[in-house]
């Protein structure tokens, strides 16, 4: 690990002059708990480190109106003992209690799982599904906001300029009735990245399917919604039938590749279950 | 170098270090509490658990300078007079440490968790459950128990609290 210079600023303001200062070969740190993995094994070398753990404007939870406002400084256990998060966003309760571990849970942020951009990283799918937009800050204390479908750029690589960091993520509460799941499959119990993540929100009205977005991590080079199985299913009933089709469907939007998690047929076949399993979950926790 | 002040223990300390060193390198080599173990230095087994704050970190992945002004627990903080602290017995008594290496990250995670529950009004027993005891230890490895018998004590400490 060679030896960087670590800075911990209390303001926006201050973390943007330190990264002004070492421009080239400085990171901004939440978590740590991707980047010091990187550190260790020599994969990256900053000179600078920025911690972003002491910068009150980056956390919290807050609801306001149909949205909740999450900054991205808030850790994955905060998000998970959040009773805002219980309530209106099971798919993205689901996703961060069974993230890792506790201890990793107690450092990493919501900021972090994003911007790392991992395939399977598991928030992605569960904010798809509910509309999330990146709200990016950059020194001049100008703001942009982008939906986080257009934020990710590939596997590890988001649209973040140097002079840019990511403020918060603004969720759209589903409409009245609604229900959401994520589900993830993975080889250990726990302690285990997904091998395939599914996440669906969906709301039904005399038992047809007026709304629905699914959202799949871990089976395309960036975590995708599955719009053409989302067009399939509305206006739908979720009969056995439909759903096997709409797993098919899903099949031909997805690109998996083999790996040491599994092979690309085999996550072919668990999203086919997981669609299946994810939506029937959804539409028990709906309250029509 | 740079100068730390945080709480370690109960006590203010004050040490000097190196920008770059992880919490776990400065309580095993600047204050020799040698409780926490480097594992694996990735995240993955838990032996380097501690408190920060009151909340179960990984100490090889956070950094030492993150503590300053913080309040840091580690196993050695434990015993209260030289009474051993009730998970620590509830340990002893369960069989819960064979080799050792990774009980003071077992109990440094089994108290994140009871001290948690304790801020609930129900007695601390009647609300643990085995399945939680299990989620909150998943980031602790043993590769000696068999794990029942950490359950075990964890259970038996909640009945203590
Ligand atoms: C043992 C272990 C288990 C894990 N298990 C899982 C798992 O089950 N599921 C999962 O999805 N991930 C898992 N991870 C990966 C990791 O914990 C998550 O991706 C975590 O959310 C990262 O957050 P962080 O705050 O620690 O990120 P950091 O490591 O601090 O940062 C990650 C990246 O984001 C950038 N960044 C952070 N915040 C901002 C910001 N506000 N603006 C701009 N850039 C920013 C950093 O510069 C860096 O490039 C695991 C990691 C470990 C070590
Ligand atoms: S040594 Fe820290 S988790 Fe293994
Ligand atoms: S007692 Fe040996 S690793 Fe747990």
């Amino acid at each position: 690990m060679n030896h960087f210079n670590y800075q911990r600023p209390s303001s926006l303001k201050e973390a943007f002059n330190a990264k002004s200062n070492f421009p080239e070969n400085s990171l901004f740190v939440a978590g740590g708990s991707d980047i010091f993995l990187l550190l260790k094994k020599n994969i990256i070398a900053p000179d600078q480190l920025i911690s972003l753990r002491s910068i009150p404007e980056l956390k919290g939870i807050d609801k306001t109106g149909s949205r909740i406002i999450i900054g991205s400084g808030t850790t994955i256990r905060e998000i998970e003992k959040s009773e805002l998060i219980q309530k209106y966003c099971p798919a993205l309760y689901d996703a961060v209690s069974n993230m890792a571990s506790v201890q990793i849970r107690n450092v990493a942020t919501l900021g972090g799982n994003i911007v790392n951009a991992s395939p399977g990283a598991d928030t992605a799918a569960p904010l798809l599904i509910y509309d999330a937009k990146v709200i990016v800050i950059n020194s001049q204390f100008e703001e942009r906001i982008v939906p986080l479908s257009n934020f990710f750029k590939g596997p590890k690589r988001v649209h973040l300029n140097k002079n840019e960091l990511v403020k918060g993520f603004i969720l759209e509460i589903p409409a009245i009735g609604s229900g959401s799941a994520y589900l993830k499959f993975m080889k250990r119990k726990a302690m285990d990245l997904a091998n395939v993540g599914v996440a669906v929100q969906l709301l039904i009205e005399k038992d047809i399917c007026q709304d629905i977005k699914i959202a799949l991590a871990t089976v395309a080079p960036t975590s995708i919604r599955a719009v053409k199985t989302e067009a399939f299913l509305r206006g739908k009933s979720l009969t056995e039938a439909n759903l096997i089709q709409a797993g098919e469907i899903a099949a031909t939007e997805i690109s998996p590749i083999d790996d040491f998690r599994g092979k690309a047929w085999h996550k072919i076949e668990v999203v086919k279950a997981y669609i299946k399993r994810a939506s029937i979950l959804a539409k028990e926790r709906s309250n029509l | 170098m740079t100068k730390l002040t945080f709480t370690l223990n109960g006590d203010q300390v004050e040490t000097w270090i190196e920008e770059h060193e992880m919490l776990l390198d400065i309580l095993r080599e600047n204050f020799n509490l040698l409780g926490a173990r480097e594992g694996c230095g990735m995240g993955e087994c838990g032996a380097c658990t501690v408190l920060v704050n009151g909340l179960n970190i990984n100490s090889c992945l956070f950094p030492a300078l993150e503590v300053e002004g913080q309040m840091v627990e580690t196993v050695e903080g434990l015993q209260n007079a030289g009474k051993f602290h009730p998970l620590q017995q509830a340990f002893l008594d369960n069989g819960a440490s064979q080799c050792g290496f990774c009980t003071p990250g077992m109990l440094m995670s089994a108290k994140a968790f009871l001290d948690e529950k304790q801020t609930n009004p129900k007695t601390v027993a009647e609300i643990v459950t085995e399945a939680e005891i299990k989620r909150a230890l998943a980031g602790n490895l043993c590769r000696c128990t068999g794990y029942f018998q950490i359950i075990d004590a964890v259970k038996a400490a909640a009945k203590e609290q």
